[in-house]
């Protein structure tokens, strides 16, 4: 679903991704993993179409984000690490804004939306403004916003921070449940137990470089650890 | 806390030339041409008026001090009216101000907003003011005293508008608290000092509006050398600002106990602010809580438990999400709703001098004949200015101001060009309104023929596109994701760059005006027309075409 080729990109001198080579496939939950400043959601804002590759191509379902981007862009959902909306915008009005966008016909939003709305209990304060949401609520909104229009890939950016125990077990929950009919997920997270629960496969990034790629029993044999080892332990190990 | 919040903001000032500090020093140093041209401009207005005044002597104090009051009215309303929004904002909408209300010393954010509108309000004084007063002094050879008295008086007033600001805030927000105890929204409180700002404006519009120098003027007693000032000072004294004006006026003429009676009576008036912004001052922290607490957005409803089955017409395509967004953003934030009633409020006091000029010189055209015509032409430039400033202000930086939000359209299937054809249309449509509604009133009023009118119309309509799509073009062009502070994208090159183009605009839509009125030649204003439409459309279809190769987050991580 999401293939990535020879990817690098440069900010000014700093090299944020250094030939980056990495597919996905349907039902898979691909979590990347690395220290801060490392790529990773530069990765993700390629891969979403909010900046422009410096070297090499990103596919998504076939189609190539730079050449054909509004085909790439109808089959991905993007979850942003920070979910700014305009302010003066009520939850609501911003799916009805992103339905349109993503071409969900006004009779599917208004059967769809509701009941995302309910998934994530936010029934009944979509009619607030954006600036009144806490920040946990924002992120759900983007959540649902990036579901809306039954995307075959998600691209999410840190999607568990600021939801609470509840939600973020609903999200993890839902992104799970994606992967298993059929969608592909590449999320970064600095949550390991997240990544645990639900990566199929798992990537460190360090400096712009993929350190390693692979399930959990994959890693572990890499960094020679034992069966029971967490990922927290393979990544100190590994990068 | 005072001292570190100016060390921040000084230092602020210092990181700003350090990236791409060629460009900002050019920056910085075009500004200040802009502002030296604004000010030896208003200086040779004044030195030219005081020169023609100096050969009337009966008139010349009298003539003096009404300039004056008209002058004085006219910037204390324009600072007044400008900080009670700065201030509005800064004190109880600044997020940055969190870390400072928590801190054991919250009391210096009011202080620290309020000296930040009392610094910020010197470059009227230095571009606008100094140089009218300079004029006078050449001209009528004032000694130093009452130089400095001039000087000191002019500052004074405008530090009193600032304070009049300030006080107005915190006393309407203390006042609605004492009666309601949970407080004011901050709907609540930007309707209430908007409806203030209106009521005011009106009150003495219609005052100064049924002034008549020729009456005020007129000779009462033959035997007097000079008209006397009374009349014209008792037709401004419900005014503060005419305390300033009769400082400067008495110091010109060399009465300086007089003019040092009215300094004093400004003084005790800004004395009296000074304690009152204290004393209110004192309660900032419960009105913060208070304000802080809701969104203060037009319409905010209450929760519901069911989910509208209803889609709004704009919402069934792409192209119309984008101007239901902008359309929203537009008119449900109170600062851009505060701003567009300013630069109404400004347009209606044109609106009412051109009305006057043009009575007057009906009255008389027998010797300025062309007057009319060129006052007609000037129609048309200010209304370029006027709706330069709005693009300046909502145009120009919409695509930049997008930074954090960009991720919503660009992750989206929308072509970004079509972004930018729906942010344009959404903006020339709007202001094309406006600038049709309001040059309506204005052809009506001069009574104009049909002819001229819709040719007058037509020019309007034009520029609208014309100015709107040049800014959406550098808006886009030098798209900025560094801020999402539209006075900050404004005050750049780029900005600066459409704020010279438009002038120019401005000059040749009125020039071509003013030869069809003259000379009858209606071949300059139509091809002036048809450049219009072909350059609007050149410049958003460039803009569309270079929003593809934009990087929506350039930061790293």
């Amino acid at each position: 679903m999401l293939k990535i080729q020879n990817l690098s990109k440069k900010f000014g001198n700093k090299t944020a991704l250094n030939n980056i080579n990495l597919e996905i496939r349907p039902g898979e939950v691909f979590c990347l993993i690395g220290p801060n400043g490392a790529g990773k959601s530069t990765l993700v804002k390629i891969a979403a179409g909010l900046l422009q590759p410096g070297l090499g191509e990103v596919l998504i379902g076939g189609f190539d984000i730079v050449k054909t981007p509004e085909k790439a862009k109808a089959l991905a959902g993007y979850i942003p690490d920070e979910p700014t909306v305009w302010s003066a915008i009520t939850g609501g009005e911003f799916l009805q804004i992103v339905g349109a966008l993503y071409g969900v016909s006004p009779k599917e939003r208004v059967e769809r939306i509701p009941k995302l709305l309910s998934m994530f209990g936010l029934s009944g304060i979509d009619q607030e403004y954006f600036e009144d949401y806490s920040r946990g609520n924002k992120q759900k909104f983007s959540i649902l916003a990036a579901l809306l229009h039954r995307p075959k890939i998600l691209l999410v950016d840190e999607p568990i921070v600021g939801l609470d125990p509840t939600s973020a077990e609903t999200a993890k929950f839902q992104f799970a449940e994606f992967a298993k009919n059929g969608g592909s997920v590449l999320m970064v997270t600095h949550t390991l137990s997240v990544a645990q629960a639900i990566a199929t496969r798992v990537g460190f990034l360090e400096n712009g470089s993929l350190k390693a790629v692979g399930t959990m029993a994959e890693l572990r044999r890499r960094a020679g650890l034992p069966e029971a080892a967490t990922l927290e332990e393979i990544y100190k190990k590994l990068v | 806390m005072l001292n570190f919040l100016w060390q921040i903001n000084f230092k602020r000032f210092g990181r700003y030339f350090r990236k791409n500090s060629a460009a900002k020093i050019i920056t910085v140093a075009l500004f200040l041409a802009v502002f030296c041209a604004v000010a030896a401009g208003i200086y040779q207005f004044f030195y030219h008026g005081f020169l023609y005044l100096k050969d009337f002597p009966y008139f010349r104090p009298a003539l003096t001090l009404y300039s004056f009051e008209v002058f004085f009215l006219l910037i204390g309303f324009l600072v007044w009216f400008g900080s009670l929004i700065a201030l509005l904002f800064s004190l109880f909408k600044n997020q940055r101000s969190a870390f400072i209300v928590a801190s054991p010393k919250f009391s210096s954010l009011p202080a620290y907003s309020l000296y930040s509108s009392l610094m910020s309000s010197a470059w009227i004084f230095l571009f606008v003011l100094a140089p009218a007063l300079w004029a006078g002094a050449v001209v009528f050879n004032t000694g130093f005293w009452a130089f400095a008295l001039s000087i000191l008086s002019s500052l004074l007033v405008i530090k009193f508008a600032v304070l009049l600001a300030y006080v107005l805030i915190l006393a309407v927000a203390f006042i609605w608290r004492l009666i309601k105890k949970s407080g004011p929204s901050f709907l609540g409180l930007s309707i209430t000092l908007a409806v203030i700002a209106i009521a005011l404006f009106t009150l003495v519009a219609a005052k100064v509006s049924r002034h008549d120098v020729v009456v005020i003027l007129s000779t009462q007693n033959l035997n007097l050398t000079q008209a006397p000032l009374l009349p014209v000072a008792q037709s401004f004294k419900y005014l503060p600002t005419s305390l300033a004006a009769q400082a400067v006026t008495y110091a010109q003429i060399g009465n300086l106990q007089k003019g040092l009676d009215s300094f004093f009576g400004l003084a005790g008036l800004v004395f009296l602010e000074v304690v009152l912004a204290w004393y209110l001052g004192r309660f900032f922290l419960p009105l913060w809580q208070n304000l802080s607490e809701s969104g203060g957005i037009a319409h905010k409803q209450e929760p519901r438990r069911k989910y509208s089955r209803s889609v709004s017409g704009l919402l069934q395509k792409p192209f119309g999400a984008v101007l239901y967004k902008e359309r929203t953003q537009l008119f449900r934030n109170p600062k851009n709703s505060f701003w567009l009633l300013f630069l109404l409020l400004l347009w209606l006091s044109y609106i009412g001098f051109s009305l006057t000029v043009q009575t007057h010189l009906r009255m008389d055209n027998s010797q300025l004949t062309r007057l009319p015509n060129i006052i007609l032409a000037m129609q048309l430039l200010v209304l370029v200015y006027f709706v330069s400033s709005l693009v300046l202000r909502f145009v120009f930086p919409s695509f930049s101001s997008e930074r954090n939000t960009a991720w919503i359209f660009a992750a989206s299937p929308l072509r970004l060009g079509r972004l930018v054809w729906a942010k344009f249309w959404f903006f020339a449509v709007t202001f094309g309104a406006f600038a049709l509604l309001a040059e309506v009133v204005n052809v009506l009023l001069l009574k104009l023929p049909v002819g001229p009118s819709g040719l007058f119309l037509t020019l309007s309509l034009s520029s609208v596109l014309a100015l709107c799509a040049m800014g959406l073009y550098f808006g886009v062009k030098f798209a900025n994701f560094e801020t999402d502070d539209p006075q900050a994208l404004g005050t750049s090159i780029p900005g600066l760059v459409f704020v010279f183009c438009s002038i120019l605009y401005g000059a040749l839509a009125a020039y071509s005006f003013y030869v069809f009125l003259t000379a009858g030649l209606i071949i300059m204003p139509i091809i002036f027309i048809l450049a219009s439409l072909l350059f609007f459309w050149v410049l958003v279809a460039s803009a569309a075409q270079a929003v593809r190769h934009t990087d929506f987050a350039p930061q790293y991580g």
